[in-house]
């Protein structure tokens, strides 16, 4: 079904641009309108197949397990950072962020339309907006570790930690919800 | 980094300072001086971040001995907002003085502009959580930016590769523009025909940006060979390409203008309103977000500019855009001139996002195709009044307008380069706003100037962007309008929008750009594949993003290195 939706996208799309291109000025619309309702169409058979696919368990539940998983992580190793912070060298504390964080954060940040495609829109938001506030924060440690200030290192993992405990503390409250 | 310089500093981490303030309008005044006058001379404008990221980093480290990599996001921030209205108020208000419609008020464009600024800066920061905590555009110029501003403690390898980087770029840009070859015709030399349009820009920049979007910038690919490689051969190989004055057009810049670059105008336009329309739901959410956090003054609330003073920035501005357009010109009426000023500020929005989510992509964006649309769509409304009237108020809302859409851009870029480096939101938001309304007083300044000494238009100062909206305006004026290619465009880029988010905007940007642009782009884009699939992801981002920010970098400084000369040489 997203194959043949493609295919009458592509077909309007090109058929379509090859119309526009006949005249510097003029369209046959005649032929261009009949053109659009193929590429509505195929829209509609991709938005369907991708629902589907989207809804398939599989896919799915690997997705959220990503997703579950590196928030878990990010969480930890910031609770662990937070808890030894007045014993790494404010000059080494980006280089502990790169290390224990980056992974999970890049992993998180490449599954996260599950949340939009499991939950809702707003299931998304709610997550993202306290991971994406940790991440700044995360990336703010890395900018004042490099520059040597000991206090903002200190205190943005704190905040860094909350942000990433909220997010957590959301996809939890999506998933015991669907689970209720 | 030598143990000597490792010291540990106590207290808050200097973001926007006083320091800040006043290196930044340094930076932007000059910048925006040389980068207005390349636009004048040549019909070139820059995004000025990166030198001022560059600049910053030497005055702020170098001469006043201060160390916060933030702080330096500021002064960039400042800066690029003074000089967004370089290529707001070049594209425009010389088309005044080129088709002889001397007889306008420049106070009032300075005012209209510094309006349109705020407009633009209060209209995409509610944008800012959609497009970069959850779209996560790419922003490939802020991410080169980042990459500058963190090279301090990125470590000597990635200091040495953008650096070295840089400097075979800028080398190689030096010498194109000294010998004047700034394109290959490789097509030609393959013995192609002269519709695929095998020429080839010759800038390292172009790959780097391509690198750093990766597959985000294959639709704008795309785009380009579609119209040059698809569309181009069908209508020579059916005899159906145009013929003026009895002779078939092979020539791609004319295919380009005429047949291509309407359609994808109508692309972008109705790629992004499909895009707002799809959504919808999530500005919604993010603007709901805001004023959530605002309400229980949590610690991210405070990292926001408070969403009611934007509400307030919004309508202050559209009200004194409406006035502007009033006393434009003595023609225009009360009611004319509120749905001028309402125009003005609904297409600011639009285009706002359509400008945001282009540079996200592959960091162009059509402005002067968004200014073309808001100058057309305000000349509709003025029909009635003479010639004269109607061009003016047309220009001098369309200027405010077009200031405000390179703010809006501006500002998304510094914000993205801000969220890699950790920076405030709230802190650029208002640095944006304490930089924005030097740059046009300054602009006009020098374009009244400059008129005076030259004559804008004149040999010594074609003023080509000017010059291309000038004939447009008289094509307007004449009723030569592609409307229909507008509309069917707009048709198709609803439909590839709705397939996917974004689509319709880059593919129609591929259209409305020079193929050339599009070939060296695509080699920074399969170089990017490449390299993510035989050297690994980390491989990319920890040497591919280095170099690829040196190649953009190296390139921009000695452009403007060649206005500045241009300004020595005129002085």
């Amino acid at each position: 079904m997203k194959a043949l939706g493609l295919l009458l996208v592509t077909v309007c799309f090109l058929v379509g641009a090859f119309l526009t291109s006949l005249d510097p000025r003029t369209l046959a619309w005649s032929g261009f309108l009949p053109l659009l309702l193929v590429g509505m169409i195929g829209v509609y058979l991709i938005k369907r197949a991708e629902h589907l696919e989207a809804r398939h368990e599989g896919v799915m539940e690997d997705n959220l397990k990503v997703l579950r998983e590196s928030l878990e992580n990010l969480v930890a190793e910031l609770d662990t950072l937070v808890a030894k912070k007045d014993d790494i060298p404010v000059y080494e504390a980006r280089f502990e962020i790169d290390h224990r964080l980056r992974n999970d954060l890049r992993a998180f940040a490449e599954a996260r339309y599950t949340l939009a495609h499991r939950y809702s829109l707003a299931a998304f938001a709610e997550v993202m907006s306290p991971f994406a506030a940790g991440e700044r924060y995360v990336n703010r440690v890395w900018s004042a570790s490099a520059d040597g200030y000991i206090d903002e290192v200190h205190q943005y993992l704190d905040k860094a930690k909350g942000q990433f405990h909220e997010a957590l503390d959301a996809l939890s409250r999506w998933r015991s919800g669907e689970a209720l | 980094m030598t143990a000597h310089t490792q010291v540990i500093r106590r207290g808050p981490y200097p973001e926007l300072t006083w320091t800040a303030v006043l290196v930044g309008y340094f930076l932007g005044a000059i910048i925006a001086v040389s980068i207005a006058y390349a636009a004048l001379k040549l019909g070139f404008s820059i995004e000025g971040s990166e030198l001022a990221a560059i600049l910053g980093f030497g005055i702020l480290r170098g001469i006043l001995n201060r160390s916060s990599i933030i702080e330096n996001n500021v002064v960039q921030t400042i800066a690029s907002a003074v000089n967004g209205a370089s290529s707001g108020l070049m594209f425009s208000v010389p088309a005044l003085f080129i088709l002889g419609y001397t007889n306008f008020n420049p106070l009032l464009i300075v005012f209209g502009a510094i309006a349109g600024a705020f407009l633009g800066i209060a209209f995409i920061i509610p944008l800012r959580k959609q497009m970069i905590d959850y779209e996560r555009l790419t922003y490939p110029g802020g991410v080169a930016v980042a990459t500058i501003l963190k090279s301090p403690g990125a470590g000597v390898k990635k200091a040495k590769l953008l650096v070295g980087a840089a400097l075979a770029s800028g080398a190689i840009h030096f010498v194109s523009k000294y010998v004047g070859v700034e394109y290959y015709d490789l097509g030609g030399l393959l013995g192609m025909p002269e519709y695929t349009n095998g020429i080839w820009y010759l800038s390292l920049l172009t790959v780097g940006v391509g690198f750093i979007a990766g597959r985000g910038g294959v639709a704008f690919i795309i785009g380009g060979f579609v119209c040059y490689w698809f569309l181009a051969p069908l209508l020579a190989g059916t005899e159906l390409l145009p013929v003026v004055d009895g002779k078939v057009v092979t020539d791609p810049e004319a295919l380009r203008v005429d047949l291509f670059r309407p359609v994808g105008i109508g692309m972008l336009i109705g790629g992004a309103l499909t895009g707002i329309a799809m959504a919808f739901p999530l500005i919604i959410n993010a603007i709901k977000s805001m004023q959530n956090a605002a309400r229980v003054e949590s610690a991210a609330s405070r990292d926001e500019m408070p969403i009611k003073l934007l509400y307030g920035a919004i309508i202050g501005c559209a009200v004194l855009l409406c006035f502007i357009a009033i006393a434009s010109a003595q023609e225009v009426s009360i009611w004319r001139g509120i749905a001028m000023g309402l125009l003005g500020t609904f297409w600011v929005w639009v285009a706002g996002v359509i400008l945001s989510e282009c540079i996200g992509r592959t960091n162009w964006s059509p402005l002067s195709g968004m200014t073309l649309i808001a100058v057309t769509l305000l000349i509709i409304l003025t029909s009635g009044l003479d010639d004269e009237s109607a061009v003016i108020a047309a220009v001098t809302v369309g200027a405010a307008a077009c200031v405000a859409m390179s703010q809006a851009t501006d500002l998304m870029l510094d914000l993205k380069t801000g969220y890699l480096v950790g920076a405030t939101p709230r802190m650029q938001q208002f640095g944006q706003f304490i930089g924005a309304w030097l740059g046009p007083i300054i602009v006009m300044a020098l374009i009244l100037v400059l008129h005076k000494a030259y004559g804008l238009g004149s040999a010594e100062l074609p003023a080509p962007q000017g010059q291309a909206l000038a004939s447009m305006i008289s094509g307007i004026l004449g009723g030569d309008v592609p409307t229909e290619k507008y509309l069917a465009g707009a048709g198709l880029g609803a439909i590839l929008s709705a397939t996917s988010g974004g689509l319709g905007i880059t593919v129609g940007l591929g259209f409305y750009l020079p193929f050339a642009i599009v070939l060296t782009y695509a080699l920074g884009t399969l170089s990017r594949e490449l390299v993510d699939r035989f050297k690994g992801k980390e491989f990319s981002e920890n040497t591919g993003i280095p170099v690829a920010a040196g190649l953009i970098v190296g390139e921009a400084l000695v452009g403007v290195g060649f206005a500045v000369t241009y300004i020595v040489q005129g002085v």
